[in-house]
């Protein structure tokens, strides 16, 4: 084993390589009588090192080779104003080339803009890797499901009763007024939390003391933002402000915007503490179950999460132990606060985003900016013949192989040159677009960050696109080429044709992929609301008692008007927001009651009317009922499954909770969506509810014109209650914000498909012109021997329909299985068809031959005389 | 050519040269110089300078003999050439020079501060 006592070989390689051979022999012996005394002092291990670290430290100018050869920087020069000359020779192949990669690389950067931000969401916080969410499992025996929030114990106690948890903060949002002088605001993202939440995450002050912000009850923070919103210039520290009904706030400290990649987001921030001494609420911080905040707690390094998550879980089913001798208990896990955003999918959670969309684009945008590098490399090696003499004449007069493909290179630098600023231009003209898109405002293209991963990718790009031809026309033999043979070109057909058979592989299953989207889409948007919520809109007061006094005087001037058909007052803010969930004791179909957790609907007797909703048996709450207040139920179609009740009839007269507060359904609506439609339709009971908890107004007009339709009730509204602000939406954009997330997916991947398809045939645009002009001849002595114009125009079609349809057949199965799979995600969704296989067969057939006979008519009409005339 | 100028490590390496003939190379001038400066000088800061000296035309060098430590590789000699000579003997006559005019009184002075 002499060779484990040999200075390390890869050093040595090293040493070889750069060391000019005159000094080698001394340079070597040198370090090697280094290395041998080293290694009798402190061992072979620490010889080796510093043997590396003396190579390493030789590496400079006075030692290296010295390279014989050219003066690199003449020939550069040679070689720029040589591809110019050839770039604008031609100038179709070079725009071809460079709009292909242009939309590639902008498509490419602006997506990447969106993916880092997704990867990026709520890294900013320090301790981030420390920070959990605790989320559960509710289960029971009628049903389990997952959810974000916990019992208020739980965020308010762990870190008290377990040593492995530092420090515990509560969080939810709600809606508030607030009221600055005179001026009255809606805010829909006032952060109701624990003071420790400036100890656990990220959220740097401005002015103020992060220690002791929100110790004392009734005092606010506001962000940078709000500040400037309510107070302008001023300095907003000590002002005072009223939110809610009346309670006065004062300003403690500002601190910056929340990031936009932050799963906690508000515009200000007040204690939990503040918030029971306003609603008068009684010490919630016992209570175990239940819950509507998000808790997350900061643990110390090195927890076993699993063995706490354990603990958590047995330690409140014992403080739970009258839910869990009914069989309801919940699980806890702890959730890495990083990962939340794109790999949670829980009930009541904020919006977030999904690792399968990120991984959808990531792909989607490498694709197509490989289909503008096949689109170069087929494009450069069809037209190469043309360039075959320039080579060969070189190669005879002593032009190295490494010299032309340094020419080559250059050229191809140039080119990926103009598309780059090309690319950074478009780029930059579709970032709002993207910021539109995304939900992120902040996006920015210019961050070093960026800047060096497109230059990365621009740099792969090139090598990817520009290596593969240099190679090629390089290697032409100059006797083979001088002497007129265009052998060179037809060897790598085989090569060519199989890139473009992947290329519109990838874009065949694009299409599909787009069409199965778009119907997707549709067929959600359409169908499975259950509701008529296009004529809907809402007004949001938040149990202000002022309306409320003045809800019949309201109700009756809105319907006077002619455009309202109808108006209904309810508790929840509107169905599609989500509802909340409660437990209640059903009655099952043997008369035994079980304990489930439901979701609940308060509304008043007009609610079906207004939002269409149909009933499948008995009848509505109605005026005509006074019992109804008290006595009456109505579920959906849900619940008749759920509580195996067999028939929507057989539900009717079926008992809701205990005595006295017992109550009987008299009717079942059809399943309407209150959630995200890929989430299955779940139980719901609708209550009626007092009129003290009406909170939201909701009004069914019947005219096109909403706009003139809301100005009338401002003015009402004004008439009636001028010191509440009206605070109106369509429910129709209400419904389309819910669902951005999905509606942008699909616009982005329609821009993408299209995108590949238009790269597609500009590569196909670019072969058949280079095909054309080498079988120019050919085709005219066809012609001279009696071909028509028709029979030349399918002769070159035939070749590429070839193509096409050899990728179709490839493409298919492929699609199928993918989009398979996305549909599984939708738990209402429509069925792959092989139809949507055909139509892109048919679409993209049509756009080709168009593509190809476009071109290839002006050939096919040429009088076979001027070409043939020189010869 | 910057002239016969010398900076002080090439000085240094020069005169180490110079004291011994016919058996200066480049890691044993390293270990001299370690221990004269007792300053931590690498290898690589010789042999650079070494070159730049012999591009100067003040070091002339031959091979010499193979040695198994070196494993068996041969070292570069260096001999002080006529032109390293007489840029040492101008250096140190600049030295000489202003050391004559400095008095024994004058450096009493500094240290008596």
């Amino acid at each position: 084993m002499a060779n484990k006592q040999q200075p390390p070989k890869w050093a040595n390689r090293l040493l070889h390589w750069y060391c000019n051979p005159e000094m080698l022999e001394d340079l070597e012996g040198s370090l090697l009588e280094y290395y041998y005394e080293r290694k009798e002092r402190s061992g072979i291990l620490r010889a080796k090192w510093f043997y590396w670290m003396d190579v390493l430290s030789h590496f400079r100018p006075h030692t290296w080779k010295k390279r014989k050869g050219l003066n690199s920087s003449i020939m550069l020069g040679n070689h720029i104003k040589v591809s110019y000359r050839s770039i604008r020779k031609n100038i179709l192949n070079t725009s071809l080339n460079s709009i292909g990669l242009a939309t590639g690389l902008a498509s490419y950067i602006l997506i990447m803009l969106w993916i880092n931000q997704e990867m990026a969401f709520d890294q900013f916080h320090e301790k981030k890797d420390r920070i959990y969410r605790i989320s559960n499992t509710f289960k029971s025996e009628a049903e389990t499901f997952s959810q974000a929030p916990s019992g208020p114990a739980l965020g308010a106690q762990l870190h008290k009763i377990f040593s492995e948890v530092e420090n515990g903060v509560r969080f939810f949002s709600m809606s508030l007024q607030m009221k600055v002088g005179d001026e009255i605001f809606f805010e829909r993202n006032v952060g109701v939390c624990d003071p420790s939440i400036f100890e656990i995450f990220t959220f740097p002050l401005i002015k103020g003391n992060a220690g002791t912000a929100l110790d004392d009850p009734f005092s606010i923070v506001l962000t940078e933002q709000f500040a400037k919103k309510y107070y302008g210039n001023e300095d907003p520290i000590g002002k005072t402000l009223e939110i809610g009904d009346g309670a006065i706030m004062k300003v403690v400290a500002v601190m910056e915007d929340v990031p936009e990649n932050s799963q906690l987001q508000f515009g200000s921030l007040i204690s939990m503490e503040t918030v029971k001494r306003i609603w008068d609420m009684e010490d919630f911080d016992e209570s175990w179950g239940g819950g509507w905040f998000q808790t997350y707690l900061l643990l110390h390094d090195g927890v076993d999460i699993a063995q706490l998550e354990q603990d958590i879980t047995a330690f409140i089913r014992e403080k739970l132990a009258s839910w869990a001798e009914q069989g309801m208990y919940y699980e806890y896990f702890l959730q890495p606060l990083t990962s939340i955003h794109l790999n949670s999918d829980l009930r009541y959670d904020y919006p977030n985003g999904s690792l399968q969309n990120v991984n959808i684009f990531r792909i989607v945008a490498f694709v197509v900016l490989l289909l503008a590098c096949i689109n170069y490399i087929n494009i450069t090696t069809a037209n190469s013949v043309n360039r075959a003499r320039e080579v060969g004449i070189r190669k005879v007069i002593g032009s190295s192989r490494k010299m032309i493909i340094s020419q080559f290179l250059v050229e191809s630098a140039l080119i990926m040159l103009v598309s780059t600023v090309a690319a950074i231009g478009v780029a930059y003209l579709l970032l709002p677009t993207v910021r539109e898109l995304t939900d992120y405002s902040g996006l920015k293209l210019f961050t070093a960050e960026n800047i060096i991963s497109t230059a990365i990718i621009i740099i792969i790009t090139a090598l990817v696109s520009g290596v593969f031809p240099a190679m090629v026309i390089s290697g032409f033999k100059s006797m083979v080429v001088i002497r007129g043979s265009a052998g060179s070109s037809a060897k790598y057909g085989i090569f060519r044709k199989v890139l473009v058979i992947f290329q519109f592989t990838a874009t065949v299953i694009l299409l599909i992929s787009m069409l199965v989207i778009n119907d997707q889409m549709k067929f959600v948007r359409d169908q499975s609301l259950g509701m008529k919520t296009s004529q809907v809109m809402h007004i949001n007061f938040r149990e202000i008692q002022e309306v409320v006094r003045n809800a019949e005087i309201l109700r009756n001037e809105l319907l006077s008007l002619p455009e309202i058909e109808q108006v209904s007052f309810l508790n929840n803010s509107y169905p599609v927001n989500g509802l909340n969930n409660s437990g209640a004791d059903v009655e099952t179909s043997d008369g035994s009651f079980i304990r489930s957790s439901i979701y609940t609907l308060r509304v008043d007797p007009y609610f079906a009317e207004t939002f269409g909703l149909e009933l499948v048996a008995g009848r509505f709450f109605s005026e005509d009922f006074p019992a109804d207040s008290t006595q009456s139920i109505l579920v959906n179609e849900a619940c008749v499954e759920n509580f195996g009740w067999g028939s929507v009839e057989n539900a009717i007269g079926k008992r809701f909770g205990r005595e006295p507060n017992q109550r009987q359904v008299i009717g079942v609506v059809r399943n309407f969506n209150f959630e995200a439609l890929h989430k299955k339709v779940e139980p719901v009971r609708i209550l009626p509810t007092p009129k003290s908890r009406y909170s939201t107004l909701a009004l069914k007009f019947n005219t096109r014109d909403p706009v003139k339709v809301i100005s009338k009730i401002q003015s009402v509204w004004d008439s009636i209650i001028p010191a509440v602000p009206l605070d109106i939406s369509m429910m129709s954009d209400d419904i389309k914000r819910q669902y951005t997330a999905e509606y942008n997916f699909r616009t982005v991947f329609t821009i993408f498909s299209i995108l590949s398809i238009i790269i597609g045939c500009l590569g196909l645009l670019g072969l058949v012109t280079a095909a054309l002009n080498q079988r120019i001849k050919e085709l005219s002595i066809r012609k001279v021997l009696g071909a028509s114009a028709l029979q030349i125009l399918a002769l070159i079609n035939r070749h590429f329909i070839r193509l096409i349809v050899i990728s179709m057949i490839l493409a298919s199965p492929v699609a199928f299985v993918l989009m398979g799979n996305w549909l599984q995600n939708f738990s209402y969704h429509i069925e792959f068809s092989w139809l949507y296989i055909l139509y892109v067969f048919l679409g993209t057939l049509f756009i080709t031959v168009i593509t190809i006979s476009a071109n290839a008519i002006k050939t096919a009409l040429t009088n076979p005389a001027e070409v043939l005339k020189d010869e | 050519m910057k002239g016969t100028n010398l900076g002080e490590f090439e000085e240094l390496v020069l005169l180490i040269v110079l004291a011994h003939p016919d058996e200066a190379y480049s890691v044993g001038i390293a270990k001299e110089m370690n221990l004269i400066t007792n300053r931590k000088i690498v290898h690589s800061v010789v042999h650079a300078s070494l070159t730049r000296l012999e591009r100067k035309g003040m070091v002339e060098s031959h091979m010499g003999e193979a040695t198994a430590a070196r494993g068996g590789r041969r070292k570069r000699i260096y001999t002080i050439s006529k032109s390293g000579m007489k840029a040492l003997e101008k250096a140190k006559s600049q030295r000489d020079l202003l050391w004559d005019k400095i008095t024994s009184a004058q450096i009493g002075e500094v240290y008596g501060k």
